[in-house]
C-alpha cells in the first residue's frame, strides 16, 4: 500500500489531488514513528485508537484497508481495495477537476 | 521335519506377540479408539497436533526464505476429510456427526459442499449450526442460501437465527453488487428483519447484529458510487481538527488504514 500511495502522491504533485487517511491504530506516538519510517506525507484523521472508531463506524468499514475515491465536487466515484482501474480513474477525475477550475477562472 | 516346521511357525507367530507384550510393559500403548465419536476426536487431535508442531517450526524459523519454504508443508485437512465424512455419514444420528460436518466446512475441505448438503437436510434446527452462519457469508456453495434460510425459519436458537438473517442479507447484497444490479430489495428485507427481530444479538467485539445491519443499510443508502460523500470532521495525528470538505476542488482518495 505505502509504496503505491507514495508513487501516486509523487506523480500527482501540484495537481488537485490528495490522499487522506482514516487511521485505526492505537497510539499517536507509535503512529508518528511509522509516518516517519514509511515516509507517509499525507494527512490522517486519528480515529479513536481502534477499528470501531467513529469515522470507520459511520462509513461501515469492516475490512482494512478500504478505499473510497471522492471527486472534486465531493461525490463518491469509486470504492474498492485499490486497483489499476482505480489509478486510471484518479487521473481522469484530476483532469475533470482541472478542467472545471479552468472554466470557473474564465468566468 | 514336519514337527520342526510346526515349531518354527509357532515361534514366528509368538514372536511379535512376545515383543508387543514386552513393549506394553514398558510403555502402555494408548487404548484404540472405540466409538465413532472417539475416532473422530482422534482424527481431529492428529490434525491439531500437526498444526501445533508446524506453528512451532514456523516460529523457530530464522529467515524469510525458511518461512516461505515451510508453507509447502503447511498441515492440510485433506488427509482426514474423507475419513471424517464417512464417520459422520455412517453415524448420522450420533451427536458428534454434526460437529464433524461443521469441522469439514470450517476447514474448507474438498467435500465441504457435501457436508453442507447433509447439514441442510438434517441439522438446521440444531443450535451448533449457528456458528456456521457467519462463515457462510462468502461461501460459494450452492447450499449456503438454503442452509441460512433453513436456520432462519426452523432454528429454535435466536442467536443462530439472527446470524443467519444477517448473513443472508449480506449475501443478497453481494449478489446484487456482483450483477451491478440496483435491485437490492431482498438484501434490504433481510437487513430490516435483522434490525426488527435480532438487533440486540451479539455480532463481534462490541457490535450487535443491529449495529451491523444499520451500518450496511446506511452504506447502501449513503455511501454508494454517485452519492455525495458524508463530510468527515475530526482531529489529525497532531490533534489538529480538519474536514473532508476542506478539500473540495480536489480529488480525494480516502484510505481507511492501520499499520498492523
Amino acid at each position: 500500500m505505502y509504496p503505491h500511495e507514495r508513487s501516486l502522491v509523487k506523480k500527482l504533485e501540484g495537481k488537485p489531488f490528495a490522499i487522506l487517511g482514516i487511521n485505526s491504530d492505537q497510539a499517536r506516538d507509535e503512529l508518528k514513528k511509522i509516518l516517519e519510517k514509511e515516509n507517509i506525507t499525507w494527512r490522517s484523521w486519528f480515529d479513536g485508537g481502534n477499528t470501531s472508531g467513529p469515522i470507520a463506524t459511520h462509513w461501515n468499514v469492516e475490512s482494512w484497508p478500504s478505499l473510497y475515491l471522492v471527486d472534486h465536487k465531493g461525490v463518491i466515484r469509486d470504492k474498492s481495495v485499490g486497483s489499476k482501474e482505480m489509478d486510471k480513474l484518479i487521473e481522469k477525475l484530476v483532469q475533470e477537476a482541472e478542467a472545471d477550475a479552468k472554466t470557473r477562472a474564465q468566468k | 521335519m514336519r514337527r520342526i516346521m510346526l515349531g518354527f511357525v509357532v515361534m514366528l507367530a509368538m514372536g511379535p506377540r512376545l515383543r508387543a507384550d514386552d513393549q506394553s510393559k514398558e510403555k502402555p500403548a494408548p487404548d484404540k479408539p472405540k466409538t465413532a465419536a472417539e475416532q473422530y476426536q482422534a482424527l481431529v487431535k492428529q490434525y491439531d497436533d500437526s498444526m501445533k508442531a508446524w506453528i512451532k517450526t514456523y516460529q523457530a524459523a530464522k529467515t524469510d526464505e525458511d518461512r516461505q519454504k515451510l508453507f509447502l508443508s503447511y498441515p492440510s485437512a485433506k488427509k482426514y476429510e474423507s475419513q471424517i465424512f464417512e464417520l459422520a455419514e455412517k453415524n448420522s444420528h450420533d451427536a458428534f456427526a454434526l460437529d464433524a460436518l461443521i469441522w469439514l466446512v470450517q476447514h474448507n475441505a474438498a467435500n465441504s459442499n457435501k457436508a453442507l448438503q447433509v447439514i441442510a437436510k438434517d441439522h438446521v434446527q440444531d443450535k451448533r449450526v449457528g456458528s456456521l452462519a457467519g462463515t457462510l457469508v462468502y461461501s460459494m456453495s450452492p447450499s449456503a442460501d438454503e442452509i441460512l434460510r433453513g436456520i432462519l425459519e426452523k432454528s429454535t436458537d435466536r442467536n443462530a437465527q439472527g446470524q443467519a438473517c444477517l448473513s443472508l442479507a449480506k449475501r443478497m447484497k453481494t449478489k446484487a453488487d456482483r450483477a451491478q444490479s440496483k435491485d437490492t430489495a431482498e438484501a434490504e428485507k433481510y437487513f430490516q428483519q435483522t434490525i426488527e427481530k435480532y438487533a440486540d444479538v451479539k455480532y463481534y467485539g462490541k457490535k450487535t447484529l443491529g449495529d451491523a445491519a444499520k451500518g450496511a443499510l446506511f452504506e447502501m443508502h449513503h455511501l454508494g458510487i454517485g452519492m455525495p460523500a458524508p463530510d468527515i470532521e475530526g482531529a489529525d495525528i497532531d490533534n489538529k481538527n480538519f474536514k473532508l470538505s476542506d478539500y473540495r476542488g480536489k480529488v480525494v482518495l480516502l484510505d481507511f488504514w492501520g499499520n498492523w
